[in-house]
């Protein structure tokens, strides 16, 4: 087992993923995707993503998180240049600089530099609406020389300043740092609220054919399933566009190509998803081919509905496996349609064609309770509708003239319709159902009614 | 069995039916509830294969199928056919609980047969013939083939059930079985016309057996 920080009071994780070129889309998504470790998240973009696990420590062990959070950070980043870094503190300023100045693991020892973590360390100077001016960077290089001159050498020096003189010498903000510093003062909390939708567009620099295209679609969908996982959503509808190169001969309206799936069930995973994508595209695609090379890539989740996603069982695969079927079940209604595609779910009706229903397939430990009605032997074949026959001496003679013996027969047994739908249009019938053998011993299923002898399934 | 025994000629198909009835002993040999006097595939299928049952209408060939569900439960079960004339309710009297199985009503019933298998989600594949269309081969050579690879790279089994036989020389097949029902008793008759591997269930299963 790893280590628990619940006895340390380490709850405060930045996740810190340096200079990353993320764009704030992107990097939002990332912040959306961490919902599922806690549901208090902040962010300083586009250096961090902080996580306060406070109440959620007996979920995860230490190095459990760190590497959930750097799998999860590679499939953000476009290259795995960035360092990725996972920091557990006390606090949101020290957490952060840690991360930043990995060489030490104790707070007194970080660089004078770290100080301005401590002053704003939820906005940094390059963010869009930045706490401060960069004019009014407190921790200048020129004011660190000036620290330096005055023999500081690292954070623990500065903590060692007396407040009381501090004020008149380096301002009310170096007041809040050494409180910070000391754990006399807390940091605010700025909460990250995830943004609604998601949307993402990916640029293609140079020609690719379709199978690139899902390559890189892969990549986008990975993103977009992870930020759903956070929020404990499932993808119900989605919208693709690819683009082509604007010539002079292609229509306008042949520019943009979108395609809006609503999937057949609801889609957590990005192979169950993927599938369903490429089937669709690529049978549009060889139909009606692209007259320009591609120049963008977008995908938008336009509707999602709750669904927690699987807690993984190391030693039980019904979770993975009911993704699969999700997967499986999604592509097979999407090309056959959902009447074809189901799961029979017995009711209690005694007409045989009304006994059974069919089910859209859903998770099986949501599946309704059975019905338990006691039969007599049932045909495992039947005909969607009773076929008129006649019995002539000692022959059981079909509407296209062909004769078969009768060798005996059993029954009856009698079933009648229920008279309490007579109200809803349902005609009262009463059949008396047969089993007849017949031929070389095969046995069919007929009944009578109203006179008339119809012959409604085979014991196959 | 029962001979039927006409003093005067019935005039409706309803007085010839009360003929027959008044003619035909209860409890005849031939309704009475058997039970499978074999182990039939206890042992399961070879992974990876493709199976036939085969024989004419009425033999028995579903039967034998959901008995093998029957004895095998934890597999899951997609049960593909063009024209789906299956009745789900004799399933749960044929003790195959109906939650693991997944129904699908197709013509294009490779297309459904290869997504099921690449899924990897099912452990058997029934492909059933429908009543409409028993006398045409369901399956070509090349897509048997292509069937047999793909059940192979997802450790599934495909039973193919279809009325008229496919030539026994057919490769892709690792058991080919041919159903017949005995007229006089009702017994359900297997015959292994095809058996490629080296399992000893060949060996337990003879080749007249009855239900």
């Amino acid at each position: 087992m790893g280590k628990s920080f619940a006895d340390r009071k380490r709850n405060l994780v930045c996740f810190f993923l340096g200079n990353s070129t993320l764009d704030r889309v992107r990097f939002e998504a990332l912040a959306t995707a961490c919902f599922r470790f806690t549901p208090k998240v902040a962010i300083r973009f586009p250096e961090a993503v902080f996580l306060d696990i406070r109440g959620c420590e007996g979920l995860f062990s230490e190095e459990g998180l760190v590497l959930r959070l750097k799998i999860l950070g590679k499939r953000f980043l476009d290259s795995s240049t960035f360092p990725i870094r996972v920091q557990f503190a006390e606090d949101v300023p020290t957490a952060l600089a840690l991360a930043r100045y990995p060489v030490s693991s104790v707070k007194r020892e970080l660089p004078l530099e770290a100080l301005s973590d401590f002053d704003c360390p939820f906005k940094g100077f390059e963010d869009e609406k930045p706490l401060f001016k960069a004019e009014d960077r407190l921790f200048s290089k020129d004011f660190q020389q000036v620290l330096g001159k005055l023999g500081l050498r690292n954070v623990g020096d500065f903590m060692d300043l007396p407040v009381k003189s501090l004020a008149a010498r380096l301002g009310k903000r170096a007041v809040e740092i050494n409180a910070r510093l000391h754990g006399h003062l807390g940091t605010p909390w700025i909460a990250f609220q995830p943004q609604e939708r998601y949307l993402e567009k990916v640029a293609l620099d140079e020609e690719v054919q379709l199978e690139s295209v899902f390559f890189i679609l892969k990549g986008v969908i990975d993103r977009a399933m992870a930020r759903l996982r956070g929020l404990a959503q499932r993808a119900n509808r989605v919208a693709i566009e690819l683009q082509v190169r604007r010539f002079s001969v292609i229509r306008a309206e042949d520019v943009v190509r979108r395609w809006e799936i609503e999937l057949p069930v609801p889609q957590g995973s990005t192979s169950g998803l993927l599938g369903i994508l490429r089937e669709r595209i690529s049978f549009d695609v060889d139909q009606n081919p692209f007259l320009a090379p591609l120049e963008q890539v977008s995908f938008e989740v336009l509707e999602t509905i709750p669904g927690r996603g699987p807690q993984l069982d190391f030693f039980n695969k019904k979770e993975e496996e009911e993704e699969k079927w999700n997967s499986l079940v999604g592509r097979l209604i999407d090309h056959l349609g959902k009447e074809n595609v189901f799961i029979a779910q017995p009711v209690h009706r005694y007409l045989p064609e009304y006994s059974w229903k069919k089910q859209r397939w859903q998770s099986q430990s949501k599946m309704e309770d059975r019905a338990d009605i006691p039969l007599a032997s049932r045909p495992l074949r039947i005909l969607k509708k009773p076929e008129a026959v006649q019995i002539e001496n000692r022959f059981l003679v079909f509407p296209d003239g062909k004769k078969v013996r009768i060798l005996g027969f059993d029954g009856p047994e009698r079933i009648d319709s229920e008279w309490w739908r007579n109200a809803e249009g349902e005609e009262n019938q009463t059949r008396d159902y047969y089993r007849i053998v017949v031929g070389e011993g095969q046995i069919y299923w007929v009944f009578l009614s109203n006179s008339q002898i119809f012959l409604h399934g085979y014991f196959d | 069995m029962v001979r039927l025994a006409f003093n005067k000629t019935p005039q409706t198909s309803a007085e010839t039916l009360s003929v027959i009835q008044s003619s035909f002993k209860k409890g005849s040999e031939f309704f009475q509830k058997k039970k499978l006097s074999f182990s039939f595939l206890k042992e399961g299928l070879p992974l990876g294969s493709l199976m036939e049952v085969c024989g004419p209408a009425g033999a028995g060939k579903t039967e034998v199928v959901l008995k093998f569900l029957s004895e095998h439960p934890e597999l899951r079960v997609a049960w593909i056919e063009e024209n789906l004339s299956i009745y789900p309710t004799a399933f749960e009297q044929n003790k195959v609980s109906l939650q693991r199985v997944l129904f699908v009503e197709t013509s294009r019933y490779l297309w459904a047969v290869l997504q099921i298998l690449k899924s990897q989600a099912f452990g058997i594949v029934v492909l059933s013939a429908s009543i409409s269309n028993r006398h045409s081969d369901l399956l070509d050579e090349i897509e048997r083939r292509r069937i047999q690879i793909a059940a192979e790279k997802a450790s599934a089994s495909v039973i193919v059930i279809d009325e008229s036989t496919t030539s026994q020389g057919s490769w892709p097949f690792t058991v080919q079985l041919y159903v017949t029902r005995c007229r006089t008793t009702g017994r359900v008759h297997l015959q292994v016309l095809r058996y490629r591997g080296a399992r000893q269930w060949e060996k337990a299963l003879p080749i007249a057996n009855g239900i």
